[in-house]
């Protein structure tokens, strides 16, 4: 079980975030992210659970000169896992992803996920060709991370175990509100046209 | 014309359209499915395969069926575009939003079963309204000799209408390019989901022996 606190894990590791453009996956990674600094480029995902990753891939292949950061969570990763595979094959160098690794369901009611009985997404990641991929198991692993994300020599991913738990404080959610609307903000701020 | 280097991978993106590489459809048709049909001709897939170029789709993400293969070929061939294997088509759901997002236009190159692995993702499209342009090679209709294909492939069409798709079927080579060129413009302007289903009438039908 992670140690980790989520709020601040995420300040830090997105700490350099104002270029990047940043995709979420549903749940509390939205509320981390967006409570963080609610900005044009957040692409906040509610909900078709699994999609971050690859949203965060076509994202990648359509803008090469942009650092992407995927924030979500280890249940939301696991469910298109395959999606670690076809990145390994398209070895977008602008890429990374960030797993808020609470081992388990954490919107369900806290039942145990794969990363808590065992599964390895870091190794998962190498095996299939991510070769940046490591686990952060305290705060002093969070040291650059952040200079990571905008390296451009990914692709690269970073499992942080954190405390089980929702994020403390304001809720925010945006994520569960019109996608619609966050699609046009994003491509607005990104390409001048919704 | 802007080069877009990704990874050792350099891509010239273009507007408008370039001439497709040449391969050789015919030979490739020949080794893919031994059919019944009602034309083998390959011609409409160049031909649909240039009004998706017409169209600036510069990214094709596929799982491989034998009647969609001539596709991926011509995307892979061809330097002005990028062609993406994916291990289930939910993947290429994801993909083509996030390539919208950075505002690139692509395509979904799937068998009708892959279509059932959607169903959930393609809320993702559904919600943020990016386009989804799905051509769709079907198996288990008409011609159909394994009935494990049946199933999926009579709810097919079904399934993407309640997913939110307008969907169009190419039963005749003479009508391919021009649907998939109208599903296409449909898609990336008015932002739907669009699919063309190849029905198996177009693309054949595999052709199973039966027991001795």
């Amino acid at each position: 079980m992670g140690e980790i606190d989520r709020t601040s894990a995420i300040a830090r590791i997105l700490e350099q975030r104002k270029d990047q453009l940043i995709v979420t996956g549903l749940g509390e990674p939205c509320t981390d992210v967006g409570r963080l600094e609610d900005r044009a480029l957040n692409f906040y995902i509610g909900g078709a659970m699994g999609m971050a990753a690859s949203v965060g891939l076509g994202l990648a292949i359509a803008q090469p000169k942009r650092a992407v950061v995927v924030v979500t969570g280890d249940a939301e990763l696991m469910m298109n896992i395959g999606a670690l595979a076809t990145i390994g094959v398209q070895r977008p160098r602008n890429l990374s992803i960030i797993v808020m690794d609470n081992e388990e369901f954490g919107e369900t009611g806290g039942q145990r996920s794969h990363t808590g009985l065992g599964v390895d997404i870091a190794a998962i990641a190498k095996a299939c060709g991510i070769a940046d991929a490591i686990i952060v198991r305290e705060e002093s692993g969070l040291n650059g991370i952040a200079a990571r994300t905008n390296a451009m020599t990914g692709p690269y991913i970073a499992v942080i175990k954190i405390r089980p738990g929702k994020a403390v404080g304001v809720p925010f959610n945006k994520g569960l509100r019109s996608g619609e609307t966050v699609k046009a903000t994003f491509r607005q701020a990104l390409l001048g046209q919704p | 014309m802007a080069m877009w280097r990704y990874g050792n991978l350099a891509v010239r993106r273009v507007s408008g359209c370039m001439a497709p590489p040449d391969i050789e459809l015919r030979h490739r048709l020949g080794h893919s499915r031994a059919m019944v049909g009602e034309n083998l001709d390959a011609d409409w897939y160049r031909q649909s395969y240039e009004v998706l170029k017409q169209a600036r789709t510069e990214l094709f993400c596929y799982v491989p069926d034998a009647g969609i293969d001539p596709f991926i070929r011509l995307a892979h061939a061809d330097n002005t575009v990028r062609a993406v294997v994916l291990t289930t088509e939910e993947e290429g759901v994801g993909i083509c939003c996030g390539a919208w997002l950075g505002g690139r236009r692509s395509a979904l190159l799937i068998q009708s079963s892959g279509v059932g692995n959607c169903i959930n993702a393609f809320s993702l499209a559904a919600n943020t309204r990016v386009p989804m342009l799905a051509i769709v090679s079907m198996r288990g209709e008409w011609g159909e000799g394994n009935r494990w294909q049946i199933p999926m492939g009579r709810s097919v069409e079904e399934t993407m209408k309640l997913a939110g798709f307008t969907v169009y079927r190419a039963t005749h080579a003479n009508e391919a390019a021009k649907l998939i060129e109208g599903a296409a413009n449909m898609a990336y302007q008015s932002e739907q989901m669009v699919a063309v289903l190849l029905s198996q009438r177009l693309i054949g039908a595999k052709v199973f022996k039966d027991d001795p």
